[in-house]
């Protein structure tokens, strides 16, 4: 089964229940670093971080246990979108020795609807080896999606002409002095620039969150930093989906407020955002709502 | 991606069947082994075979002299674990290496005449030690290198007949070598093999197994394996990067970094034996050096670093080759990078083929252009 958006609580109760109504001997629980998790049931439970399980001292103790009456509960694993990963691979070693599979997600995809065929393949393998996404497939297995409906909100921070001219000639430099650099770094670089910019629109008794700690303010945090629940105000996006959505999942924030500037770089950041924000709710629309 | 198909048969029943219908077909059967884990599988899986129906089937393994010591101690275990059933082929002799990290000695004649004090280990006395071909039919594939490690091969092959050559060869490991060397049957309907000529060809038995299938397989039959691969685990190192071959070479010179710590004594005779170990041996990671990821600060692109790797490379004979070769390429920093890489490691062989395409940078910065 595959459960996505689900409360720590909910997880519990689905867990409770698929317990209660097969015969488990043991449960495995593979869980990502940032977001350990701890479940009660009645039968023996191992939880492994999902990096670890590509170790041997894991790779063939597991393989070896694991059988058919094996529970393998993966919680929060949607950590790439190839297909051909190591870990992921691994994982799939371990999930078709038993028919006992719970896939626990905050989102249904990192980027693309594409992703989502990751967690099919958690599922069921052999069935989705090699296919695209199909909205269909929402309905042909045991999906169940409880929507975190993200709201973008852009708070205008006031830049001068000069402010303009200097971001056009920084600009101009980068692209001018790229060299052998990725070209990536550009538009991270102008995202930093613009953040600098937004210093002033900063409150004392608000929480923010930026790329690093050039503010030197004690309520600017880090995406690293931010750990728990807490309502927190962006200056820099994190220039990673995943690391943007895990800080989402951390915060429980379901209301994205951006510092903005007129400056083409936050145009374009606020663009990409809107557009993942559309791409997770025709995903949500397609979908069996948790109940 | 690689696609995987599943079938109710296991790859161990398979690839049982498999062998067997080699046996069945052919009188004269040839494994290669080179001491890593598949070809330790399939050695003892064709032996296990020849053993049942009581035949010799030939273990060939064509010795590089520059090997960890651990290679030389597995092969000499598989071909002493049916010795009613194994015909010996050990080679050991002249023949050259490409030596990626010496532009000084790029080359390495294994087994060289008259530098027998400096060998890596002595030659056994059960070895083959000449040539055992027609010399008047013997080929080279490129004049230029002169008598390589796939010479030794290609001539062996060819002075055999009706043989079938067993090859511990997995698709998962390389796609493109698989589909290269499976697009046609190479024998009667069979797929999983090459033709060659004189009614031989050489079969991969264990083209459909996985990583884990070989490791399992070994665990299961208890083999011994080479030292080396619990070394590289002990040290941390990923799956994909635990591997046993050649230490000289342009693909295998990273082995070098650890080789110390694994091996000292080998280290210490390789050291004496041939220039640049000591260079592979420190830089052989370095992103800057050996591995030609970044550029050095003193060049401002890959395309100047390219000519002036190419300005200065030291062997005359050479350069035209990677002249004649960079003359066919685009003139980007995309392929310069790779053409900067054939150059540091004296690749003139071609064995790490470049991409030559548009620089995908270009691409990227132009989008970034067009939004911002």
């Amino acid at each position: 089964m595959i459960r996505i958006g689900l409360s720590h609580r909910e997880k519990q109760r689905e867990i409770d229940s698929y317990l209660q109504s097969h015969d488990i001997k043991k449960a495995y629980c593979f869980y990502f670093k940032k977001f350990p998790v701890k479940y009660k049931a009645d039968c023996d439970i191992e939880y492994i971080e999902y990096s670890d399980i590509i170790m041997y001292k894991f790779f063939y103790r597991l393989l070896e246990e694991i059988d058919n009456k094996s529970l393998i509960i993966l919680d929060g694993c949607l950590r790439t979108q190839n297909r051909s990963d190591l870990t992921y691979n691994c994982a799939h070693h371990y999930l078709n020795q038993t028919p006992h599979r719970m896939i626990f997600e905050y989102f249904p995809m990192i980027e693309t609807k594409e992703d989502f065929m990751i967690l099919l393949d958690f599922e069921n393998k052999g069935k989705y080896k090699g296919k695209g996404f199909d909205y269909a497939y929402l309905q042909m297995e045991d999906i169940r999606i409880k929507p975190v409906k993200i709201k973008v909100e852009t708070v205008n921070v006031e830049i001068t002409g000069k402010d303009q001219e200097h971001y056009e000639a920084r600009k101009q430099h980068l692209f001018d002095a790229l060299g052998n650099k990725d070209p990536d770094t550009v538009p991270r670089s102008l995202q930093l620039f613009a953040g600098d910019l937004k210093k002033k629109a900063i409150e004392p008794d608000k929480l923010y969150v930026a790329r690093n700690k050039r503010f030197g303010l004690d309520n600017v945090l880090t995406y690293d930093e931010i750990t728990g629940r807490g309502d927190y105000i962006v200056i820099d996006t994190h220039f990673r989906r995943l690391n943007f959505n895990d800080f989402l999942k951390a915060t429980g924030m379901t209301k994205v407020r951006h510092l903005s500037t007129v400056l083409s770089i936050d145009t374009v950041l606020v663009n990409e955002l809107m557009k993942w924000k559309a791409r997770l709710e025709a995903i949500y629309a397609q979908a069996s709502i948790y109940p | 991606m690689l696609k995987q198909v599943y079938i109710p048969e296991n790859v161990l029943e398979s690839t049982r069947k498999r062998i067997a219908y080699i046996f069945d077909e052919f009188e004269n059967i040839i494994v290669s082994v080179s001491g890593g884990k598949d070809s330790t599988t399939l050695a003892h899986l064709a032996l296990t075979e020849a053993n049942r129906r009581r035949r010799k089937i030939g273990v060939f393994f064509l010795d590089e002299e520059a090997v960890y010591d651990s290679t030389v101690k597995q092969v000499d275990y598989l071909m002493s674990m049916f010795p009613e059933n194994t015909v010996r082929l050990w080679f050991q002799m002249e023949f050259k290496l490409t030596n990626a990290v010496s532009l000084t000695e790029g080359q390495m004649i294994c087994w060289e005449a008259g530098k027998h004090k400096i060998w890596m280990r002595s030659k056994r006395a059960d070895s083959i030690q000449h040539k055992p071909w027609d010399r008047a039919k013997e080929t080279i594939r490129d004049r230029n290198k002169g008598f390589g490690f796939y010479d030794v091969i290609d001539n062996f092959q060819h002075s055999r007949c009706n043989t079938a050559f067993l090859v511990g060869l997995r698709a998962t490991e390389s796609m493109n070598r698989w589909r290269a060397v499976a697009k046609n049957p190479g024998y009667k309907d069979v797929y999983w093999c090459t033709k060659m000529p004189n009614e031989c060809a050489a079969f991969y038995p264990l083209y459909d197994w996985n990583f884990h299938d070989i490791w399992k397989y070994i665990y299961d039959q208890k083999l011994q394996y080479s030292k080396i691969y619990d070394y590289m685990y002990k040290k941390g190192m990923g799956l994909q990067e635990i591997r046993v071959s050649s230490l000289i070479h342009e693909k295998s010179f990273k082995a070098l970094v650890e080789l110390p710590e694994f091996e000292p004594d080998t280290y210490n005779r390789l050291l004496k034996r041939i220039n640049g170990i000591s260079i592979g041996n420190l830089y052989g990671k370095d992103r800057k050096m050996l591995r030609v990821q970044k550029l050095p600060k003193n060049f401002k692109t890959w395309l100047e670093y390219r000519d002036f790797l190419l300005q200065t490379y030291p062997d005359p004979g050479k350069k035209p080759i990677f002249e004649r070769r960079f003359a066919r390429h685009l003139n980007n920093n995309h392929v310069a990078r790779q053409q900067c890489r054939q150059l540091v490691l004296n690749d003139y062989e071609n064995n790490l083929p470049v991409k030559n395409e548009p620089d995908p940078r270009e691409e990227i910065k132009k989008k970034w252009m067009e939004l911002l």
